[in-house]
């Protein structure tokens, strides 16, 4: 049936949360769920003239019809039905769904303290499936894990889902292998200073990709959530702000002093990738300078990849167990890739490639030049290794360490 | 005679002049990070300077290219997190958010998230927030540095970062915290603030050899005029000389303008 005036429609997105509604008196409420949405929550006393639900997991429909007809006011909250889970349908698939997540960490193999040490081609075909959720460590061009993000390209990932959080050339990999259709923005498509990206611009303007908005301190936030193993944390960012009706967010009450949050929900990423300075075999890892939210993003992750500048004994770990900050409970993978923040930059290591970085900008102005471009630097490269060969080696690497280091600048 | 500068040189240089000593402040990159350096040698020796990702109270060698780059923290006195940032910023110890901006309204709201009436479409995609509606929520005062035309100063398509709004009482009718809000706005053309009633942008002080006309030629929206409108203060050659060899060495952002 068509809705008419006063009739109030709702379509929750999956997952959303939390949302009382209170249908007008005289009218129809309407609600049409996502097909792989599954309903959590009814509860209220009814008042609207009908309630019409339609969509959804039908396994659920007998489970809330009962509560729905003597609603007044309903609660809702879709979550996905993991059993329905198709990648299309997983646009902010990650449910936080706490319960869930703790039964996946706990039979979690990797747990273990035992040997991850692997290849960049193994960890990503291993771990990372088409249409999976991934979040990346560092910030757009420092202490990224380029190597991962080029083999993700090579083997041509599709239809994953990314958190947008200062996603910067990290993001430009990806979108330059059309590899992510949906994305939690918190800032992607510019580079910062370095002006914006047409690749990365085009896959939204077109439709190609899907957004959600979001803060930089909102995913932070949401990293640090499900970090803690909660599924949600009030927070008092983009209130106010149109960035509210783009995101999954609700308005809530402090139930001690009544101070309006806004909770955000936890997510729990699919595959974690964070580039270190130092790993054990075991994923023990260690970071020299900004964490920037690592911290958080390792322990939301269910699959973590690490990889590191350096495979370190156990024993240097030891040394200094305040220096780690990601433990080996929550690695599944550590590759060691020395330069493998290059052309971003890694603390105390080397300095971003700002040529390289403008390089790339200036070949996404022409197709045929870009795709000359990726077919040089991506897939026609075996590995981080042969990259760093084509855009100058050893010599250009040399430079990058020295701009790094201030206190070496004009002495000879 | 006076040596002659550039509008960035220009905007940095005044904005500089707004940043308490003792306080602390959260900058982007660019121009803003550009203002409280020069702040720092000029004005504020005890200004403490903070980036989102993590670096605090940098000795800074040079301009940082990202907000998260090694120089952020370089000779700093911490360098940790995100949340850590933020969560001080949600605390309210921080006094500062210096920011820029894409598309700037009366009220003094940003749009750094898309050009157009579609969201699903935009006619241009842009950045997003990144911290930019963190930091404006948060921060007890917040300084906007942009250039001044009528593609900027306009109606904003979409709401990133939150001025005051609708106007005088709306950010705490949103629930943000009390007591908030952008504090000065530093354009090439003149330095506005924002009225007691309306929350509205008023211009205090115009910039040498800029008229009242060119303001509103370059103006989408209406604006307020202080009674004891100002000549914004000359810039002086002190100024330029840190600017250019201290802060900017490199050019990084006065040589783009």
């Amino acid at each position: 049936m068509k809705p008419g005036p006063g009739d109030l429609q709702y379509s929750p997105r999956c997952p959303s949360t939390l949302r009382q509604i209170c249908p007008q008196r005289a009218g129809r409420l309407m609600i049409h769920f996502a097909p792989a949405c599954r309903i959590a929550l009814f509860i209220g006393i009814r008042s609207a003239e009908s309630i019409e639900v339609t969509g959804g997991s039908t396994a659920f429909h007998a489970n809330y019809s009962d509560i729905v007809e003597a609603a007044d006011y309903l609660k809702v909250v879709a979550f996905l039905d993991r059993s329905r889970h198709s990648p299309r349908d997983g646009h902010l698939a990650n449910a936080p769904d706490v319960d869930e997540a703790r039964d996946f960490f706990r039979q979690k193999q990797s747990a273990q303290m035992k040997s991850k040490v692997t290849t960049v081609k193994d960890a990503v075909s291993e771990y990372i499936d088409d249409g999976n959720y991934i979040a990346v460590g560092g910030f757009g061009t420092n202490r990224i894990p380029t190597a991962v993000l080029h083999e993700i390209v090579r083997q041509r990932k599709t239809r994953l889902g990314l958190a947008g959080h200062t996603s910067t050339h990290d993001f430009q990999i990806l979108a330059s292998g059309s590899c992510v259709d949906r994305c939690d923005i918190a800032y992607v498509v510019g580079l910062e200073a370095r002006g914006l990206s047409r690749i990365a611009r085009e896959a939204f303007e077109s439709g190609d990709i899907e957004a959600t908005e979001w803060t930089n301190a909102a995913l932070a936030w949401r990293y640090k959530a499900a970090a803690m193993g909660v599924s949600f944390l009030p927070i008092r960012t983009m209130l106010g702000s149109d960035t509210v009706h783009h995101s999954t967010v609700e308005e809530i009450s402090c139930p001690f002093t009544g101070t309006t949050y806004l909770a955000v929900p936890a997510l729990f990423p699919d595959v974690g990738i964070i580039h270190v300075h130092r790993s054990d075999i075991y994923g023990n890892c260690q970071v020299d300078g900004i964490m920037i939210s690592d911290y958080d993003l390792a322990r939301a992750s269910r699959q973590l990849i690490i990889t590191t500048e350096q495979i370190v004994s156990n024993e240097i770990i030891r040394r200094r167990p305040d220096q780690t900050i990601i433990p080996h409970y929550v690695v599944d993978a550590v590759i060691e890739v020395p330069y493998g923040s290059y052309p971003g930059n890694m603390p105390y290591l080397y300095y971003s490639d700002e040529d390289h970085l403008r390089k790339w900008l200036d070949a996404e102005r022409d197709p045929d030049t870009f795709a000359h471009f990726l077919d040089t630097h991506i897939y026609s490269a075996a590995d981080h290794w042969d990259y760093l060969d084509t855009v100058g080696g050893t010599k250009l690497l040399d430079e990058l360490r020295k701009l790094e280091h201030p206190e070496s600048w004009g002495v000879n | 005679m006076r040596q002659p500068y550039n509008r960035m040189e220009m905007m940095i240089s005044v904005a500089s002049r707004f940043l308490e000593d003792n306080s602390i402040v959260v900058v982007g990159t660019g121009a803003p990070c550009a203002a409280a350096m020069l702040a720092q040698v000029l004005y504020a020796p005890g200004l403490t300077i903070m980036f989102e990702a993590g670096g605090v109270g940098p000795i800074l060698p040079a301009m940082p290219v990202s907000v998260g780059d090694s120089r952020t923290f370089y000779r700093g006195l911490m360098a940790c997190s995100m949340p850590e940032i933020f969560e001080a910023c949600q605390r309210g110890i921080v006094d500062y958010a210096f920011i820029g901006g894409a598309q700037i309204d009366q009220y003094g709201n940003v749009n750094s998230t898309m050009i157009g009436d579609d969201y699903d479409r935009p006619d241009v995609r842009l950045p997003g927030s990144g911290g930019a509606n963190d930091l404006a929520s948060l921060c007890w005062q917040t300084l906007i540095i942009t250039p001044q035309d009528t593609r900027r100063f306009t109606e904003v398509d979409f709401l990133t970062t939150p001025g005051y709004l609708s106007g005088a009482g709306a950010r705490e009718e949103a629930g943000l915290p009390p007591g908030c809000g952008p504090y000065k706005v530093i354009t090439d053309l003149c330095v506005l603030g924002f009225d007691d009633t309306e929350k509205r942008m008023k211009v205090e002080s115009i910039h040498q050899g800029v008229t009242r006309d060119i303001v509103d030629e370059n103006t989408g929206f209406p604006l307020l005029w202080d009674d004891d409108l100002a000549m914004t203060p000359a810039i002086a050659d002190e100024e330029l000389q840190v600017l250019r060899e201290q802060v900017d060495p490199y050019g990084v952002v006065i040589g783009r303008s």
